[in-house]
């Protein structure tokens, strides 16, 4: 760590938010082209059907019509919504084309109509005669593994998307879990989130003199790029994927939606189209989290606690398409490895398709639903054998040099323990938490409940992180930084130009990130996903800043006469350590790298690539206090904390934003936010605001985020993430302290006052009986 | 430049009642009345209503007004607002239950525009205007071409969205009666989110004259087509001493009444509504009653 920073730990303005609250900031939904048409898309109505032909003969005739496809216009290679799907090397299952001859869920688009205006656009695909012979469909997957359940790929037996998988075991659990003192297990089911963005899905594509360019919410562009090209079977060089900022993120831009429709009508139309989904579109068709819908968990302790087998099966339901649900039950699996210190461990996985909308990622990708299990039964644990939850928790779980989510991955730091200190502090655990068993009075019921968990800062080593930074000097001596993190509001791009500014010695005004960001000029990066932003961008950033330091110096060691290693960098000056008076301006070597008239021109442009390795996981406490009525089930959060191990924070309001709005979507994601699709015929029911609530201010209790910053030795200046990690404690910490309050054990989210007073009563009846 | 198309019509701005009573009855069911349309726009955007003339009366003067006092009773014109109902200090001083329906609805936006006719006019049965209104013994006033009529809002529903109103007539105003001496009112419901409607909401008026319950209304919303009155549990409560465990009996009546047929759908289940109607209707009285629990 350096002695002293001027701008990195510094609460500047994140500058994307200038344009972003004048209202001057474009996104799909504003970017207008020259003669620049409206896509819309017709879905199936049926949960499976088999598309027997698809009428568009009144569609085209219809004035002001461009163009119409259908699956006579795709080139029929099979693809994935899935872009990430090329950070594997044998990458995740593709099964999808982008339209089929079957549809395989209610929304699945049949055929696209370009036209001059939404309102023609709209009436053509009113004219679009589809003729269908809808087949029987199955809407869970207990349902969809039976004996002659209908099949959602005819090259699924059994709908079995994935069977069941062992997947990164160790020890023997069997033998652990007979010399256990204490055994708890459990089956949980968690809901189908939606990440909900303010922007619907959209994008526009041109394709103009044998290239096309799309402009996409996508979080990856550059894989984006690849998947384009493969779908639509032209090189990837054509493919120019442009990303203004995204209205949405959360994980949804890490797949596909309107792209591949744009890209077919602009290339048949010759003409730009946007295709920007309504809001019921957009839940009904925009791949939502990975649902893994049941979790069976199995825990054995020693009698002081020490922890001895761990045994998990994750089950997802993938929907008609694999999308992510392998990668997102592998992440469950994968995360639940990392907090304790069991001896053995057995996890599997295994994905059922049925004929629900697949599913992507969402920001707490997997590890929402293994923290979840595990940390219900963490608490289930502490009180059979006696022992405080916050002790356990400290005592038991990894730290430096522990197991990280992969095989010979090592823990790089870990703030756990800090984490749980000042959480229970601010809290009030101590006065609040009268111990196993205490005994609560009246209506009204009060609790306490801890949880913790540790993630990850990118997938490395498992998953491919190439990443790449640029910096650009300019004769002034600022310089654009050019990077691909995905511009989903995250603010990931304040903390980079922190970085380079800190390692240059400049100002934070004068690194100025490239906005929107193209594929035609940017190097490669994966992009956003995994809470990789700060931490593995953020590395390349330094890098590169690092290297153009030494570029600067050099030169000025020329000028000055003095050696490079002699010379520091602060405050947009060069100097001699030895002697500060003398030195030059920053400013005036990077004017003479452009304008040189001693034949020494060199424009300083840097490029540093990074492929991580290592395994910084932040770590993160969280403490919920509840109030149950015990009348009407309603669950009332008091106050929600969570202690989070940043590393060191580059930028604590973007940190703290970031964590703040994690609660929100985690409070949803605990006790109301839930998709529902009718069991009948598949339909969503809730594609709307009016019908999927996520929560407003108004239900956002009192909440705060702490920093932990106690730093780790990999992260550009020892931060980690914190991206995703908003999101986890909410709904295992205020099922915890529902326990603490009332005695019951919730294995379902969300955990609605109907489901909370079934449990009431459930438990007052095993108890009279 | 998304839109969403609505179907064609022709608009009018009224400059009095019997100019928009005269558009209303020529066009029949074609034509719908627009006041602050929170709810007629979302209807027209999704397609659940296509009217080929609407009819604005935010133009007629003198019907935005809140009027009155618990003595003498209260009258809300058609064009006050929600907000306005929420800022009136005869609402918040004397009737603090209908305050309190009014208050609780989260989005200001709506009470900017929304008028508090507008809301129980809609005719949605999760209303918890129209629930606390139908518990004060509320009556609308219905202005058409012939004889202006009073009805009481227990009767002013037909079915989820039906009113009795026939093509040409309009509300003019709700009146609400005085609260005499020993009356008490509540409000209570319960819902997702802050800002979702009511998965089931209670409203209760009682009068107690002598430690005796000389009158009791209970109405409960959301659990039935329409608001309904929850007669068996006002009668048990009738001509009382109003004890906790006569309250309970009561509520249990309010819960049991043939009345209650709640629906499962995305906000709740039938059985979480019927049982929530015990309770709140329980809890309402017991404020009324002035009875504290825990
Ligand atoms: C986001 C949101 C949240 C809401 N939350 C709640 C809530 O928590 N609780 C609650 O009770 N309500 C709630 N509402 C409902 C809201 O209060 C009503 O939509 C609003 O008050 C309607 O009034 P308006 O003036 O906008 O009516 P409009 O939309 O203009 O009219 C509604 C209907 O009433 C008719 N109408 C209006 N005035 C008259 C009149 N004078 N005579 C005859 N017919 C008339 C119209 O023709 C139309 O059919 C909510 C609404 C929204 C959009």
């Amino acid at each position: 760590m350096q002695e002293e920073l001027r701008v990195v730990g510094k609460r500047v303005p994140v500058k994307e938010n200038f344009d972003k609250v004048q209202g001057k900031a474009d996104y799909c939904a504003t970017i207008t082209l020259p003669g620049m048409l409206v896509g819309k898309l017709l879905h199936s109505p049926h949960a499976h059907a088999r598309v027997v032909s698809v009428d568009t003969s009144r569609a085209e005739g219809l004035q002001g019509v461009k163009a119409v496809v259908t699956k006579k216009d795709d080139p029929r290679k099979i693809f994935t919504w899935n872009v990430m799907t090329y950070q594997l090397p044998d990458g995740e299952p593709q099964d999808q084309y982008i339209f089929d001859d079957v549809v395989r869920y209610v929304g699945e688009p049949v055929a696209a109509v370009a036209a001059v205006n939404e309102e023609i656009a709209k009436k053509a695909v009113d004219l679009i005669e589809v003729e269908y012979d809808v087949l029987p469909a199955v809407f869970s997957v207990e349902d969809a593994v039976k004996k002659g359940a209908p099949r959602v790929h005819d090259t699924a037996e059994n709908n079995i998307g994935a069977p069941p998988t062992p997947v990164f075991c160790y020890g023997d659990v069997e033998k652990d879990f007979s010399e256990s003192d204490t055994i708890v297990e459990g089956v949980f089911s968690t809901s189908k989130q939606s990440q909900a963005g303010l922007e619907n899905a959209g994008c526009v594509a041109e394709w103009r003199n044998g290239r096309l360019t799309v402009w996409s919410q996508a979080q990856l562009p550059h894989m984006t790029k690849r998947m384009i090209a493969q779908a639509l079977d032209i090189p990837e060089s054509t493919v120019r994927v442009i990303q203004p900022f995204a209205g949405t993120g959360f994980g949804a831009g890490t797949d596909l939606c309107p792209e591949p429709y744009a890209c077919l009508l602009t290339m048949k139309a010759g003409a730009p189209v946007k295709v920007a989904l309504t809001r019921s579109e957009d839940l009904r068709m925009r791949f939502t989290r990975e649902h893994i819908v049941r979790v069976e968990m199995k825990m054995g302790v020693k009698k002081d606690g020490t922890p001895m087998a761990l045994k998990a099966k994750y089950t997802g339901d993938a929907g008609a398409y694999m999308g992510k649900i392998l990668s997102g039950c592998g992440v469950a699996l994968a995360s639940n490895i990392t907090e304790y210190e069991f001896k053995s461990m057995y996890q599997e996985i295994e994905a059922i398709y049925t004929h629900h909308l697949a599913c992507g990622a969402m920001r707490g990708f997997g590890g929402m639903q293994s923290t979840f299990a595990r940390e219900i039964l963490v608490d289930e644990v502490c009180e059979k054998i006696g022992m405080n939850p916050i002790e356990f928790r400290k005592k038991y779980h990894r730290g430096v040099g522990g197991l990280g989510w992969f095989p010979d991955t090592k823990i790089s730091s870990c703030g756990l323990d800090a984490c749980l200190d000042v959480g229970a502090e601010r809290i009030g655990w101590k006065g609040k938490w009268q111990g196993w068993g205490a005994k609560k009075e009246g209506i009204r019921r009060r609790g306490v409940g801890v949880a913790a968990m540790g993630w990850l800062s990118g997938a490395q080593p498992m998953l491919l992180e190439h990443t790449n930074a640029t910096l650009k000097f300019n004769s002034d001596g600022t310089c654009t930084l050019i990077g691909s993190p995905g511009l989903l509001g995250q603010g990931v791009l304040a903390a980079h130009c922190q970085i380079a500014a800190e390692v240059l010695g400049i100002d934070y005004d004068d690194v100025r990130p490239l906005t929107p960001q193209d594929t035609d000029i940017t190097g490669f990066d994966i992009g956003t996903h995994a809470s990789r932003g700060c931490y593995c961008i953020g590395r390349a950033v330094e890098k590169a800043a690092q290297q153009a330091r030494e570029l600067f110096l050099e030169r000025a060691s020329k000028k000055l006469g003095v050696a490079a290693d002699a010379l520091d960098i602060k405050e947009r000056r060069i100097f001699c350590k030895d002697d500060p008076e003398k030195g030059i301006e920053f400013r005036e070597i990077a004017q003479d790298t452009i304008y040189s008239f001693g034949k020494d021109c060199r424009q300083i442009t840097v490029n540093a690539t990074i492929e991580p390795t290592e395994f910084a996981p932040p770590w993160q406490a969280g403490f919920a206090e509840v109030e149950v009525d015990t009348e009407t089930g309603v669950v009332e959060v008091i106050k929600m904390i969570i202690a989070h191990d940043i590393g060191r924070a580059i930028n604590p309001t973007v940190v703290e934003g970031q964590l703040e709005g994690g609660q929100l979507q985690g409070i949803g994601f605990a006790l109301f936010e839930d998709i529902i699709i009718s069991s009948e015929n598949g339909v969503n029911l809730t594609d709307s605001f009016n019908k999927y609530k996520i929560a407003s201010m108004l239900d956002c209790p009192d909440h705060e985020a702490l920093l932990v910053e106690l730093g780790d030795p990999t992260g550009p200046f020892s931060a980690k993430s914190c991206g995703e990690s908003g999101i986890f404690l909410q709904a295992p910490a205020i099922a915890n302290a529902i326990y603490d309050a009332v005695g019951i054990r919730l294995r379902d989210v969300p955990m609605t006052p109907e489901r909370v007073l079934a449990a009431l009563k459930n438990k007052s009846s095993t108890q009279t009986n | 430049m998304l839109f969403r198309a609505l179907s064609p019509f022709s608009y009018w701005e009224a400059k009095s009642i019997s100019e928009a009573n005269e558009i209303l009855f020529s066009n029949g069911k074609k034509a719908a009345l627009l006041a602050g349309g929170c709810s007629l726009f979302p209807q027209m955007k999704n397609g659940l209503t296509k009217p080929e003339v609407i009819v604005n009366i935010t133009t007629i003067e003198g019907l935005r007004f809140i009027e009155g006092n618990r003595d003498e009773g209260l009258r809300i014109g058609s064009l006050a607002t929600l907000r306005d109902g929420e800022k009136s200090p005869a609402l918040r001083q004397d009737y603090g239950s209908l305050f309190d329906a009014i208050t609780q609805i989260a989005s200001v936006q709506v009470k900017n525009m929304g008028t508090i006719v507008g809301n129980i006019t809609e005719g949605t049965p999760a209303s918890d205007v129209a629930t606390i209104l139908t518990a004060l013994g509320a009556k609308v006033k219905i202005v058409g071409l012939g004889e202006d009529k009073i009805v009481p809002l227990d009767s002013f529903y037909v079915h989820v969205r039906k009113t009795i109103l026939e093509p040409g007539e309009m509300i003019t105003e709700i009146l609400v009666p005085p609260l005499p001496d020993g009356t008490r009112t509540a409000f209570l419901n319960l819902a997702k989110t802050k800002e979702d409607p009511a998965k089931v909401n209670v409203g209760v008026l009682t009068r107690v004259v002598d430690g005796v319950c000389e009158e009791a209304r209970i109405a409960v919303g959301a659990v039935a087509p329409v608001i309904i009155r929850a007669k068996k549990a006002e009668a048990i409560l009738q001509g009382e001493k109003p004890e906790p465990s006569l309250i309970a009996k009561a509520a249990e009546a309010a819960r049991d009444d043939k009345g209650v047929r709640p629906i499962t759908d995305i906000r709740s289940t039938a059985a979480y509504r019927k049982e929530m109607v015990e309770v709140l209707t329980r809890r309402a009285l017991h404020k009324t009653f002035q009875i504290t629990t825990h």
